[in-house]
């Protein structure tokens, strides 16, 4: 005991571990919101927060929740790129690697699809709580906004996907998806060209499709959802109002925004 | 402190928290289980039960992980190897059939991988992926029974040889006891070659006298008891047979039986054939997921379908004439191997087997079909085996008797070879001439040829002369046969020519049988085949004994018909069968231009005077108590409305 103890403080007492984690265990309020305010990964949460904002039913943790399924999709969609080649005769050969050869290729594949089905559910329930919360009004209507546009993403995202497994159901569900673009009145054509990359559902369409699917959806859903999380803090966290009635945050917003100034470092 | 301040020493404690604990322990397990999987797959316990009975029978053992054959230029990636280690780079050992060496082929297995003969999903892990049965995947691995149509996929030209020659030559090869020395497709015994591939490795032509050589110098007891002088015929027989050992002898003798069926009538392959039905040149290979499975009991697989298409072809494809093809639970599957045969693929040229090379780079043509060949592979389907004619009961319609004595008699050789090449445009007989690639015009001629001999021989004019004579058969004959055209009295009508006449032919008895028996060309007087001796005797006798009438021969011109005249005739007697414009009904199109193209008013006087018995065309010179009978005029008239055009033209 007394060994494992003297281990213990030699560890934690090192510079390399003091450089790496710059407070531990907190004892005191100040130490505990420090910890949270000083580090990267945590500061994404206010240090002090209303308890009736963290409550189950408030939120069903939604918000929460698409963000760990698009977490998720992002680990198995990179684990999956390491063996996924965007051409054409190898991009079907290679889903079938993955099912039968490649070590839990086929749990990785099916995780990605299932959670890619769950992140779209989940951000539609988020859509459907804030709404019947009344949270999407003033000021918080621009985020309502990058909200819709984000489930427009989340949707792009879902639809390229659908196509690089290469098989019929890919390629006829893009088949038809293109042709519904083509419908639209005076830029139709441009749209599918756009899509396409071509006139025709090829090797091109599938390149553009995994770049718009690895890259730029990714990527504008991360700066999308930022600015998202980003609003939602400044706009004093979690509504916890009435769906129709005046905002009551009982005052701490205001001792929040206080505290945090205050620690900063 | 407000309220709202929560203290460390609130969490983890409470019922909440346990529960937490307790959730994700098990939800921790429970996604072990992901990584852990693999571990227990069916091929590692696959190949783990190999190693111990490989370390058991000394064999070395193998590494453990997925194997494969791969050959890019191919697209192949075929993980069969996986579980079926003998079939691979390790060493086949007893204690499981899965684990047994490839039986041996021409070729080595690990050349093309497994798929591109067997089919199935090579990229597969798991037993029912990989042999293909699975949703999703098109083709399935071949079944047990049909092996060696798997060859289809690169050879599609085994020899074409009739079941008869098949048979033929096997029954020669056991009963001559050639096995005794040497081996043929897993039978036989001996140290004397193997004559499985004899027709891909080729023989000495003249093996039998090179036998015979060889019984002469040896001492050996085998020897000289078991080698004997064969004749000639006998060893052209074996020789054809033995061209047609490739080591697939199912093949072979489902395609012997599929050449005797009339398939090519209505459907294609490789370019020859008929227009009726589909082509079948990827028939073997169609995609499971294109099949209707409604009609066919039992596992959905292609196998099945085809064995059952075969059994009932219109239960299975709905709007489908096909007739029935097999009786027999053997026909159906020597059928469906050849039909799963025919699945062709493009090969890198490397890989393209030698006689593809020579026929479709070089352009060598194919052997030339015997009319038998022909006849079995283009016409037995719709005209039956013999010739007799069919007659399909979902079909409106008789496919005529083109073996009958009463067509090929009255038939020249002129007019069924234009039939045959140009077909019956609008009907269901298909042009089967070199312009639509299926016969060349050497094979017509053989085809015709080998219609010729379906007719029996003619008894020759010595037979004749011996036969005994009786007055009443030679009366009857002539009456029934010959009066209508030639005059109860031979004094000749518009039709037929005075027999009775000082300067007929009648006169000479050689000119008489060469008349009856041979016909006379460029008129309407036919080959007569059908009678016997007796009956020939007795009717030369007979024509021999008529009165001389005052006419002459050399005076005499065939009569013209009048087409409208026959207009009303056709309406009355013809119209039910033929159809009211010559559209064809139970009777063919005589309205067809294929048809009025070709036939004459020779013939056409001819068939209508004479019929075709066995069939429902009566003779329109006897009298018959449902049809009267038509006159010389009548059936000339007859025959120029036809020629006319039915149609008033």
């Amino acid at each position: 005991m007394a060994t494992s103890r003297s281990i213990l403080e030699a560890i934690t007492r090192n510079r390399v571990y003091r450089s790496i984690v710059r407070r531990g265990l907190a004892d005191t309020n100040r130490n505990r919101s420090l910890a949270i305010f000083g580090n990267f990964f945590l500061h994404i949460h206010p240090v002090k927060v209303n308890l009736r904002a963290i409550a189950f039913t408030r939120t069903f943790y939604l918000g929460g929740l698409s963000a760990a399924a698009f977490f998720i999709l992002v680990v198995t969609g990179i684990f999956l790129m390491f063996y996924y080649h965007p051409s054409v005769p190898r991009a079907f050969e290679d889903m079938k690697d993955l099912e039968f050869v490649v070590y839990m290729g086929l749990f990785l594949r099916n995780l990605h699809r299932w959670a890619a089905h769950a992140m779209v559910a989940l951000v539609l329930l988020h859509m459907v709580r804030v709404f019947f919360a009344g949270a999407y009004r003033p000021p918080r209507e621009f985020n309502w906004v990058i909200g819709v546009v984000l489930l427009l993403v989340t949707i792009l995202l879902s639809y390229t996907g659908y196509l690089l497994p290469w098989d019929q159901l890919a390629y006829w569900g893009v088949t038809v998806g293109t042709n519904m673009a083509d419908a639209v009145p005076f830029v139709g054509e441009q749209i599918k060209f756009l899509l396409l990359g071509g006139n025709s559902v090829n090797e091109n369409a599938l390149l553009r499709f995994y770049v718009l699917h690895c890259v730029v959806l990714p990527a504008l859903l991360v700066l999308l959802a930022s600015v998202h999380i980003w609003r939602v803090r400044k706009d004093g966290g979690i509504y916890l109002g009435s769906p129709g009635g005046e905002e009551k945050t009982s005052g701490s917003k205001e001792d929040d925004i206080s505290t945090e100034s205050k620690a900063a470092d | 402190m407000d309220e709202s301040t929560v203290q460390s020493k609130d969490l983890g404690t409470g019922k909440l928290a346990r529960l937490f604990v307790v959730v994700s322990v098990i939800f921790l397990a429970i996604l072990a289980s992901a990584p852990l999987r693999p571990y227990f797959s069916e091929w590692r316990t696959i190949q783990n039960h190999y190693n111990s009975l490989a370390r058991d029978a000394g064999a070395p053992a193998i590494a453990i992980g997925v194997k494969q054959i791969w050959k890019p230029e191919l697209g192949v990636t075929d993980r069969c190897v996986t579980c079926h280690l003998g079939m691979g780079s390790a060493q086949a050992v007893a204690g499981d059939q899965l684990f047994k060496a490839h039986p041996p082929i021409p070729h080595d297995p690990k050349q093309f991988g497994c798929t591109v003969c067997h089919g199935g999903q090579g990229r597969a892990t798991t037993k029912d992926a990989a042999h293909g049965f699975v949703s999703h995947w098109d083709e399935q691995m071949l079944d047990r029974n049909h092996l060696s149509s798997g060859c289809g996929t690169c050879h599609n030209k085994a020899p074409w040889i009739s079941r008869r020659e098949l048979d033929r030559g096997r029954l020669l090869v056991e009963s001559l006891d050639c096995l005794r020395c040497h081996r043929m497709d897993q039978k036989g015994r001996g140290a004397s070659s193997d004559l499985s591939y004899a027709g891909i490795k080729g023989f000495k032509s003249e093996w039998h006298k090179w036998h015979l050589d060889e019984q002469a110098k040896q001492a050996d007891e085998v020897w000289k008891s078991s080698y004997g002088p064969i004749n000639d015929s006998d060893v052209e027989k074996i020789s054809a047979y033995l061209r047609t050992r490739m080591g697939a002898p199912r093949v072979v003798e489902a395609q012997s039986l599929a050449i005797e069926r009339g398939c090519l009538g209505c459907h294609k392959i490789d370019g020859r054939g008929g227009e009726e039905g589909p082509a079948l040149d990827q028939a073997g290979r169609k995609p499971i997921g294109d099949l209707n499975f409604a009609g066919v009991p039992g596992d959905e697989t292609l196998v099945n379908y085809m064995r059952r298409h075969f059994i009932d072809p219109m239960g299975v494809v709905p709007g489908s004439l096909m007739p029935p093809q097999a009786t027999t639970a053997e026909e159906a599957d020597l059928l469906t191997s050849y039909v799963l045969f025919l699945r062709m693929r493009k090969m890198p040229s490397e890989f393209t087997p030698k006689e593809r090379i020579r026929r479709d780079f070089i352009g060598e043509e194919r052997a030339a079909l015997s009319g038998e060949q022909s006849f079995g592979a283009f016409c037995a389907g719709c005209h039956g085996s013999k010739g007799e004619g069919r007659n399909y009961g979902n079909m409106n319609l008789r496919f005529p008797a083109i073996g009958s004595a009463d067509f090929l008699d009255v038939a020249s050789d002129e007019l069924i070879a234009a039939t045959i090449k140009t077909g019956r445009p609008g009907r269901k007989m298909p042009a089967l001439g070199s312009s639509g690639g299926s016969l060349t015009e050497e094979e017509v001629k053989l085809l015709v040829a080998y219609l010729r001999t379906i007719q029996p021989a003619p008894p020759s004019l010595a037979e004749v002369s011996q036969a005994a004579v009786d007055g009443e058969t030679g009366r009857r004959t002539y009456q029934q046969d010959c009066a209508a055209c030639h005059g109860s009295r031979g004094e000749g009508t518009e039709l037929g020519s005075p027999l009775a006449a000082a300067d007929s032919k009648a006169s000479s008895r050689e000119a008489m049988y060469q008349g009856i028996v041979q016909g006379v060309p460029q008129t309407a007087m036919p080959r007569y085949s059908v009678y016997d001796a007796r009956t020939l005797a007795s009717l030369m006798s007979y024509l021999s004994s008529l009165p001389r009438a005052t006419a002459s021969r050399a005076a005499w011109k065939m009569g013209e018909g009048v087409a409208d005249r026959g207009k009303n005739t056709y309406a009355r007697h013809c119209a039910g069968c033929h159809g009211a414009s010559g559209e064809g009904k139970l009777g063919p199109a005589l309205g067809n231009p294929a048809f009025i193209n070709a036939a004459s008013t020779n013939y056409l006087a001819a068939t209508i005077m004479r019929g075709r018995s066995g069939t429902p065309m009566p003779s329109w010179a006897r009298d018959n108590v449902n049809y009267p009978r038509l006159t010389a005029i009548e059936a000339l008239d007859l025959a120029a409305y036809i020629r006319r055009g039915l149609a008033g033209k």
